[in-house]
Parts: C-alpha cells; sequence; structure tokens
C-alpha cells in the first residue's frame, strides 16, 4: 500500500516537475520578488518587513494556485486521456489511488515552496536582514496544511464539476478565504438572528486558511515568537479535519462514479 | 480461489446507462472464462462488449447480477491482481518514459524493483519497441503507444489477459507480432480474453468465441464446434475394379454416372479417406472444399437474430 | 526544429513584456493627461466617462488607500487595530508651534475581537494566537517608522494625487534622510501643486531641520531654513484657505462629516496659519506678519494662537 500510494504520487511529481509549470510559476515569481528587491524606496537599506511580506505573498499565492490547478486536473485528466483504465486495472484500491493523487500533490507543492524558500533565503541575505527560522519553518509547515486543504478540496470540486469549474471555485475560495473571515467579522455584530446563525456556521464548516497564515507574524518578526506546541498541535488538527472531510467527499464521488 | 473456477464469470448482468432515461446496455448476460482458455468476444458496435469488460473490470457497476474476476467481485482489488489489462482506446503519460510508465504498472502490480529491471528490456523488445525505454511518450506514434499498451498489460506476467478491441490502433505488422505474442502466451497457458472486430483473428487464435448482440450473448461455443457444420469436403472418385475401403464405404457415398461422390464435414476425416482411396487403387477424380468462415456465420446469426 | 506550443509561445511574449516593462513604462508620463490623477469630482467625471479608465483609475485609488491602511499594521507590529486614522493622523499632534505627544490610543479596537466579544469560540482563540495580536486595552506603542517608507513610496506610485501618502512618508523619511524627505515632498508638490498640506509638510520638515542645528555656530542655516519654512507655510495657508468652505464648524455628529473638509484639514491649515505668521515675525517683516494674521483670523477666527500674536504684533 505504501509503495503503491508513492508510485502514484511519483507519477503526479514527474508531471509536475517535466511539465515546467512549475518552474515558469518559480520563475515568474521570482523575478516579481527580484524586481521588488530592485525598487528604491529612497536609498534606504535593510528595509526587510517589506521584503519579508512580499515575499511570502508572492510564495503563498504562486503555490496555492499550483496547487488548486495541479489538484483540480488530476482526476479529469486521467478520465479525458483514458489513463484511468490501465491504472485502475491494477490491483489498487481508488483510495489508494486518490490518496496517491493528494500525495503527489503535497509533493509538488513542497517542492515549490523549496524553490520558493531558497529564493527568499537568498533575497534576505542579499538585503541582510535577519531570518526568523522557527516562524519561517512554523509558517511553511502551516502552508503546507492549507495546500493540503486546498488540493482536497479540488480533488472534491473537479470530481462534483467540471474541471474549468473546480479551478475557479478552488482558486476564489484560496484568494478570498482571508476576506471571509474579516468580513464574518465585521458583519456578525449587525445581522440580525438568522444571520448570526448563518456567519456561525459559516465559521465552522469553511476552513479558516487565515489561521494558517503566519505570514504577518513572520513579517513583523521582531516583535512577535514563533507558536507554541499546543497550538501548531491544534491548527494541525484543525487542518487535518478539514483535509480529510474533503479528501472523504472526493473519495465518495469518485467511488461511486463510472470510469 | 479454488482450482478450475472460472477465471471470469459473469451471471446474470444487467447494466443500464444513463440516470433518467435509462438505456439497457446489457440484458443478463451470462458467461464464464476457464483457466487456459484463449476466448474471443465478439459483436457490432454498440452490442456490449466493452460494456461486459468493464464490468468485469469493475469500471462500469452492474445494475443486477454479478461479475466475478478470480473468484472476487470487481469492487475488491485482489480480483485484477493476476489480470493484464489493455482497453480500447489508451493514451499514456505524455510527460514519462516508456521505462516509468512499465515501473509504474508493474509496481502498481506489486513487483519488486529488480524484476522490473530485468523484465522491461526484453518486454519492450517483444513488443517492437527495442531501445525505445528512455523515450518520452509524446514522442509516440498511435502505433507505438498500442504496442506500449500491450507492454502494459504483460509487465507483471499476468495469468489472465483481457483485451478490450485487440488489434485497434495497430498496422498490419504490429497485428502480425501481437499475434505471435498472443500464441506465445497462449502456449504456456495464459487465459485471454478478447473482444475484437477482426473475426478471421478469432478464428485463427481462439479456443471458444462469445457472440453477443444486443446486450445479450446469442452464442457460446468452441470454434471447432462452430465451424465444422459449415464445411464441406468433396471427394469424386472411380473404383476402376478395386474394392472400396471400408472407411470409405462407412460414409455412403453417392454414385452417379459411375462417379462416387463422397460429402465430409471434418478435415482429418476427409484427409484420412483420401488417403484409404489412394492406397486401395481407386481413382480420385476431383476433390474440393467449401469452408465457411466465421464471418460468414456471424453475419448469418445476427441477421437471424435481427429477423427474430 | 522543434516546435513550440503556443501556450509556451504565450509564456515567452508575457515574460519578455515583464522584463521589458521598466523600459516600457519609463516613457509613461502619467500626469500628461488633464484630469487623469485629480481627485477632484469635475476631473474625476471626465475621466470617467471612459470605462476601462473609471476601472483602473478606482483600482488605482483603492490600492492607495489599502496600501494605506498597511502602513498603519505596520506601525503597530502587525496588529490590525479598527481604522483610526482621521484621529490619529500617524503624525504626531503639534500643538501651538511645538510638537506633542504621541497617543498611545489604548482601547482602540482591534479587527480580531477580544475573546469576550468573539463568537467563534476556539477559532477566534486560534485567530489571537495566530495573528499578531493584543489585547486593545492595554496600550501600545509604535514602531519605528522606517519600515513603512517603502508602502508610502508604492501608494504614491499608484496614486500620485494620494496626498497622505507625501505628506505622512515625508515625515518619517525626515527623521532618516531629511534631504530625500524634502525631494519626495517636492515630488507630491510637483504632483499635486494645488494641495496646501504637501506645502505645509514641506515647511515643517524645514522647520524641523532648524532643531538639529546649534543656534550659534549655524545661525545663518537656521534663518535660511525658517524663510523657507515660512513661504511654504503661508502658500500652505492661502491655499487652504481657498479650498476651506466658508463658516466651517467642527462636525459633532458623523452624519455631519463632509469629505469636502475635516478636522485634520482644519488642524493642518490652522498650524500653517500659525507657523507661518511666527516665522514671518521672527525671521521676516512685523508688519506682513500682523497683517497675515488678520488676514488669516478672518477665516479661522476664533483661534487663541493667531490672537496673541497680533496683540504682541500689534502696535
Amino acid at each position: 500500500m505504501p509503495l503503491k500510494l508513492w508510485l502514484i504520487a511519483r507519477s503526479v511529481l514527474i508531471e509536475a516537475i517535466r511539465r515546467r509549470e512549475v518552474y515558469a510559476i518559480v520563475l515568474v515569481s521570482t523575478l516579481l520578488i527580484i524586481s521588488i528587491m530592485g525598487i528604491d524606496f529612497f536609498g534606504l537599506k535593510e528595509l526587510t518587513k517589506f521584503y519579508r511580506e512580499s515575499a511570502l505573498k508572492v510564495m503563498s499565492i504562486a503555490t496555492g494556485l499550483t496547487v488548486v490547478v495541479l489538484a483540480a486536473r488530476q482526476l479529469p485528466r486521467e478520465f479525458e486521456m483514458r489513463t484511468i483504465y490501465t491504472l485502475m486495472a491494477r490491483p489498487i484500491s481508488r483510495t489508494t489511488f486518490l490518496a496517491g493523487k493528494l500525495f503527489g500533490v503535497m509533493l509538488a507543492a513542497a517542492f515549490c515552496f523549496l524553490l520558493f524558500t531558497l529564493v527568499y533565503l537568498v533575497g534576505t541575505l542579499y538585503l541582510g536582514g535577519d531570518i526568523p527560522w522557527v516562524l519561517f519553518a512554523q509558517h511553511v509547515y502551516l502552508q503546507l496544511l492549507t495546500m493540503l486543504i486546498l488540493a482536497s478540496l479540488s480533488f472534491w470540486l473537479s470530481m462534483m464539476l467540471n474541471l474549468d469549474a473546480a479551478i475557479t471555485i478552488g482558486s476564489l475560495f484560496f484568494l478570498l478565504a482571508a476576506m471571509f473571515t474579516n468580513v464574518s467579522m465585521y458583519i456578525y455584530d449587525y445581522a440580525d438572528a438568522f444571520g448570526r446563525f448563518v456567519i456561525k456556521i459559516g465559521t465552522f464548516i469553511i476552513p479558516q486558511l487565515t489561521l494558517l497564515d503566519l505570514s504577518e507574524r513572520t513579517t513583523h518578526a521582531q516583535s512577535w515568537s514563533a507558536l507554541d506546541f499546543t497550538t501548531m498541535a491544534m491548527l494541525t488538527g484543525y487542518a487535518l479535519i478539514f483535509a480529510a472531510a474533503y479528501f472523504a467527499l472526493a473519495m465518495l464521488w469518485f467511488r461511486k462514479r463510472e470510469l | 480461489m479454488a482450482q478450475n473456477q472460472p477465471l471470469i464469470e459473469v451471471r446474470d448482468l444487467v447494466v443500464d446507462y444513463g440516470r433518467k432515461k435509462k438505456t439497457r446496455a446489457l440484458h443478463g448476460v451470462t458467461f464464464a472464462v476457464e483457466p487456459g482458455e484463449t476466448v474471443g468476444f465478439i459483436g457490432a458496435n454498440g452490442a456490449g462488449k466493452s460494456t461486459a469488460i468493464k464490468t468485469v473490470m469493475g469500471f462500469v457497476f452492474p445494475t443486477t447480477g454479478e461479475a466475478k474476476l478470480f473468484g472476487y467481485p470487481p469492487s475488491d482489488s485482489r480480483s485484477r491482481l493476476r489480470v493484464g489489462y489493455l482497453p480500447e482506446v489508451a493514451l499514456y503519460y505524455p510527460f514519462m518514459k516508456a521505462r516509468e510508465l512499465l515501473e509504474l504498472y508493474g509496481g502498481l502490480s506489486g513487483m519488486n524493483r529488480a524484476d522490473l529491471k530485468s523484465r522491461i528490456p526484453n518486454l519492450l523488445e517483444r513488443v517492437g519497441l527495442g531501445g525505445k525505454g528512455e523515450s518520452l511518450l509524446r514522442q509516440f506514434s498511435k502505433g507505438m503507444q498500442q504496442r506500449l499498451g500491450i507492454a502494459q498489460s504483460m509487465i507483471a506476467d499476468p495469468d489472465l489477459l483481457i483485451f478490450d478491441e485487440l488489434s485497434s490502433g495497430l498496422d498490419p505488422l504490429g497485428r502480425h507480432d501481437l499475434r505471435d505474442v498472443l500464441l506465445e502466451l497462449k502456449s504456456r497457458g495464459r487465459t485471454i480474453f478478447f473482444s475484437s472486430h477482426e473475426l478471421s483473428e478469432v478464428e485463427s487464435l481462439c479456443d471458444r468465441v462469445i457472440i453477443i448482440h444486443k446486450g445479450r450473448i446469442v452464442k457460446q461455443a468452441r470454434v471447432a464446434d462452430l465451424m465444422e457444420p459449415l464445411n464441406q469436403y468433396v471427394i469424386d472418385f472411380r473404383l476402376n475394379g478395386s474394392a472400396m475401403p471400408d472407411a470409405v464405404a462407412a460414409e455412403n457415398p453417392q454414385l452417379e454416372n459411375g462417379i462416387h461422390t463422397l460429402n465430409l464435414r471434418e478435415l482429418d476425416l476427409y484427409t484420412k479417406l483420401l488417403g484409404a482411396l489412394s492406397d486401395s487403387g481407386c481413382e480420385v477424380i476431383r476433390t474440393s472444399s467449401k469452408t465457411r468462415s466465421l464471418e460468414a456465420y456471424y453475419t448469418e446469426l445476427v441477421r437471424g437474430e435481427d429477423a427474430a | 526544429m522543434k516546435k513550440s506550443s503556443p501556450s509556451s509561445l504565450i509564456l515567452i511574449a508575457a515574460l519578455v513584456l515583464y522584463l521589458a516593462s521598466p523600459v516600457l513604462t519609463s516613457r509613461l508620463e502619467p500626469n500628461d493627461y488633464a484630469g487623469g490623477r485629480s481627485r477632484d469630482s469635475f476631473d474625476r467625471s471626465i475621466r470617467n466617462s471612459s470605462a476601462i479608465a473609471m476601472l483602473l483609475g478606482e483600482v488605482r485609488m483603492s490600492a492607495s488607500d489599502l496600501i494605506f491602511i498597511k502602513t498603519e499594521r505596520y506601525l503597530h507590529e502587525g496588529i490590525a487595530y479598527v481604522p483610526h486614522l482621521e484621529r490619529e493622523d500617524l503624525t504626531p499632534d503639534l500643538s501651538e508651534n511645538g510638537e506633542g505627544e504621541e497617543d498611545d490610543h489604548a482601547g482602540t479596537p482591534t479587527l480580531i475581537p477580544t475573546t469576550e466579544t468573539d463568537f467563534r469560540g476556539v477559532i477566534g482563540v486560534l485567530h489571537r494566537r495566530v495573528k499578531p495580536w493584543r489585547d486593545p486595552s492595554a496600550a501600545h506603542n509604535h514602531t519605528e517608522g522606517t519600515e513603512l517608507l517603502p508602502w508610502y513610496r508604492l501608494m504614491t506610485i499608484a496614486d500620485p494625487q494620494y496626498v497622505r501618502g507625501y505628506t505622512i512618508g515625508s515625515w518619517w523619511l525626515k527623521g532618516i534622510d531629511p534631504e530625500k524627505a524634502i525631494e519626495f515632498i517636492k515630488e507630491g508638490i510637483e504632483n499635486n501643486p494645488d494641495a496646501f498640506q504637501v506645502y505645509y509638510m514641506l515647511g515643517r520638515i524645514y522647520f524641523e531641520q532648524t532643531r538639529e542645528l546649534d543656534p550659534l555656530a549655524e545661525g545663518l542655516q537656521i534663518r535660511e531654513l525658517n524663510e523657507l519654512a515660512r513661504d511654504n507655510f503661508v502658500t500652505a495657508a492661502r491655499l487652504g484657505l481657498q479650498e476651506r468652505p466658508d463658516d466651517w464648524t467642527p462636525p459633532k455628529t458623523p452624519e455631519e462629516f463632509t469629505e469636502e473638509w475635516d478636522e485634520g484639514r482644519e488642524d493642518d491649515l490652522r498650524g500653517a496659519a500659525r507657523l507661518g505668521v511666527l516665522l514671518e515675525q521672527k525671521y521676516g517683516d512685523s508688519e506682513r506678519a500682523l497683517e497675515l494674521a488678520r488676514e488669516y483670523l478672518i477665516e479661522l477666527a476664533p483661534d487663541g494662537v493667531l490672537e496673541r500674536r497680533i496683540d504682541e504684533l500689534a502696535p
């Protein structure tokens, strides 16, 4: 089972690497980061907060969109190219197959982050700022959990809808997640009883991706310490619940789908 | 799995397509494929061949009835442990190399790396893709992809091979090579079940055929049993003073204008009696054979079914 | 030769355009078209006659507003407070003619609610732990303004009519590099020749510079700077008075608040007027100072500071 999982995941990773889309995204994002570094802010040096925030934002958005696109197209493309037949003709369960795909997408996301981290570190060294190592590691870890939620959500969406719709909804969900959290906090006080009920339900059933984003804390790392173990464990549990729920939904759709 | 249990077992299989306006693709199909058999599954387009095969593979879910592979239902991944499958149309990951693809499929079938390493070059050689292991599949032609498909189906040396539309996409040379591969597999006792439009191919390779028409099995028979009643071998001879051999007399030759005529159904008997006549000094004036193809039989059968 | 796919070509074209963008944009002169950057409602209406212009224009202005909010986060170590910029205005208040104390604005609510007011239970708990957050009832300090500066640069690139970006940005920059601060606010004057606040800020920067100098050794330089400051305060007061609605009074309720004029602008105008008179009195002509004070008081009365100046200057 672990070997089969790895083999499926490896095929996703090979695709991500060989199709060069990851490199293109990383390259464009790197150029963006470099141009951020290159902006002349009154000839001042060591303005690391701005760089740190911008670089982390670019990393997050680029990886998030890569993951949504990569995950959403996995299953529809298997059907479209009919590669699913020869794969599912092997002694492999649909659960293992989907889990392998998810693992592969996560490996691709990790690969993306690895490349971005190198760019980020080189940039920080160039600008002469400090690197808040623990916070940064926690940020990357929590971002990977975000990617896990996004990938499993995208799998589900791609099973339920078509590829384009899955990519659109997945991307919007990712980009507007923080806005949803903020808006729900704002409007709660102004909502009537029914509205408050809806906001509460929405808050608990929609994953609050902003909880897994330590970019602000990392940006202002001089003032904030790394998260404690309990909080990290709670956040991990929180993310895994949603990832598992979306994966289960994706699995439900995939299992009942005829090939 | 019990010894001599059918490798494929389909019983009263009904498959409907569509959610609201249901279209029945299979109407209670029942058949089995025994170990060591080579079985051809023939029928027109839309007859239900692919649906039946996909149901057996677990890709399509039966409305009622059941299908089993090696005694397991298709939902159980163990059912596919010793199966090699080639779909009607298959493309392979264009970003992969041929070797990597075979490693993937072999690995999923439980093969270890060492076995794969030794087996892949030989297998590629065998399907005519020798030296292409490191080529990306996006560079492969349709025919090459089909050859690779055959290789992937055989990668784990399965006991049962299921081919949906066996030689589709292959050029004449490819078909010839495939035929050699299948004959070799057959000689090694592998069980082969395939659907095909090429009835000559079925006739020459199969021990048995299953004919499906409009979602119903209309004939299941051994090829020999099916073809022999249709064949006619004729020998015209004169006694020329010789005694008629007993074996010949037993077949009641007809006499007309001093010429005896033997009408035979079996090729073996024909050969044997021809030898006997020659040995006894009778004069063989003319021999002829009227053999009918499976295609002719199939056409007649299907038209009869349609008329009925 | 290997054939490139259309998507690769698009990607290459996009990359080439991206890399060439600095050269291409260097040819653009955003202020070449009338009304293009103005916040004036008439100019806006002309600009907004084109849907694309409207879209891009509003996006650009929204971007600069969003960036401005960002500066507040930076000022508060990343903590998101409910915006209170109208009251705080980020820059130290100059009470009378000198600088005031920074307000720690304890009690300003944070965007993330406190445990008592949060409806989200454990999600709220995590939110407070994960984001930069402190209990809003506690006093908080501001960070150094240096890290804010990139955002002021960006907001004025996004919208050169964003006067507040120039004034506050140059104020922060002044503490690090006064020459750059002057250069920046002069850019603001170039892009907003009718905005009194930019002249007022330039005057204040000159005025502040004098405090760093030794009156005995650098008296001449102090005088020059004060004269420059005075000229800018006087210009600011003249433009501000033109802009200020007649008989403006501070709003007592939020409903009375108008975009046309507000307390912040009123404070700046009064500051310009008072400092203009003071510096004219000190480094210029007393009669002229008296004349200015009387002229300003007509519009700004009651104003205790101006009235005291008149008392001092009147023969």
